[in-house]
């Protein structure tokens, strides 16, 4: 019998997703390998953030410069009422090692910025966006263009929600789509479980992606979701060939 | 002859809409008022580009979707 590459805690802790075909051992070490970069610790990030490290994804490095405000508190689910004024990053990673211990978070209280990006990013395998606002995103695509690394976008607005996963070389990037800033002038309104669907859509891609499952990953699509009418839409998405950013490159 | 010849039906943002033929892209925006500088515009669910508004005519049965994008988190 061959030797298992889990110990006896992995092997019960991650048994529910290990007897997934998709997921086996195999899946599970490389979880376990994974680093992914999380920048944003709201909504999205609270979310997508609890499921990588339930999930037993090695390294979470997260990112964000925010403190936790009573206003967060009805949608951003990683941070109590026990949390307010504390930096996002510490709460979350108070929660996380709670949750997973094998699991190593490494938390920024910083803004990640055009002089930092890459820095930030590191040898990450995947950056997740949690992201409140347009100019984060661009870093982030400048970032993921630049090493190389699949960046899976989410967004919400209002009862409004969308994701899709931007693979350099191969899908159109974020400025393909959304050439322009743009600086609204209030933050939207958000109900909770909008940016929790979004979220756990965005971990279960990364997820999938970081096991090595090739389809379904939302590449050179969008899911469109709308939370008035309950419709989800696939949006197929091509390259923008005149892209100033990535010049809609092949590999 | 009746002025509906020059119509054609197509759905608009979920709901049944009567539209002169050859309507572009750009004509449905101004139209509906759905100016917006990040505004996706989704047809017979693809995404399509600004620069192929002006070119772009819908044919009957077309759906047509104006998204205005979420950057919230």
């Amino acid at each position: 019998m061959m030797a298992s590459l889990l110990s006896a805690h992995e092997a019960l802790r991650y048994h529910r997703q290990l007897i997934l075909s998709e997921i086996g051992e195999d899946g599970q070490v490389r979880l376990r390998k994974a680093r992914v970069l999380l920048t944003g610790l709201g909504g999205l990030g609270s979310v997508s953030a609890y499921y990588l490290a339930a999930a037993g994804v090695g390294r979470l490095r997260v990112v964000d410069k925010d403190r936790v405000e009573l206003g967060n508190l009805n949608r951003q689910i990683l941070h109590f009422s026990d949390n307010l004024n504390e930096p996002k990053v510490y709460s979350a990673r108070d929660k996380l090692q709670r949750l997973n211990p094998l699991c190593r978070i490494e938390a920024l209280h910083e803004e990640i910025t055009w002089d930092n990006g890459e820095e930030l990013a590191g040898k990450a395998d995947l950056i997740v966006d949690g992201a409140d606002n347009m100019e984060t995103r661009r870093i982030l695509n400048r970032i993921s263009l630049k090493k190389r690394i699949p960046l899976v976008f989410g967004g919400v607005d209002g009862l409004s929600g969308m994701t899709t996963t931007f693979i350099p070389g191969k899908t159109p990037c974020f400025e393909c789509l959304f050439p322009d800033s743009i600086h609204p002038k209030a933050p939207p309104g958000v109900l909770g479980p909008l940016p929790g669907i979004v979220a756990s859509i965005q971990a279960l891609v990364a997820i999938k992606f970081l096991v090595g499952l090739p389809h379904g990953l939302l590449d050179s699509k969008m899911l469109h979701i709308d939370g008035t009418t309950m419709n989800f839409r696939m949006i197929e998405l091509e390259k923008n060939h005149r892209c100033p950013v990535c010049g809609g490159h092949e590999s | 002859m009746s002025a509906d010849v020059d119509r054609i039906e197509v759905i608009i943002n979920g709901f049944r809409e009567k539209v002169s033929k050859g309507s572009s892209i750009t004509a449905l925006i101004l139209a509906y008022d759905e100016m917006d500088s990040a505004m996706m515009v989704e047809k017979n669910g693809r995404f399509v580009y600004p620069r192929d508004y002006e070119t772009t005519v819908v044919e009957p049965g077309d759906v047509l979707e104006f998204i205005h994008p979420d950057f919230g988190g």
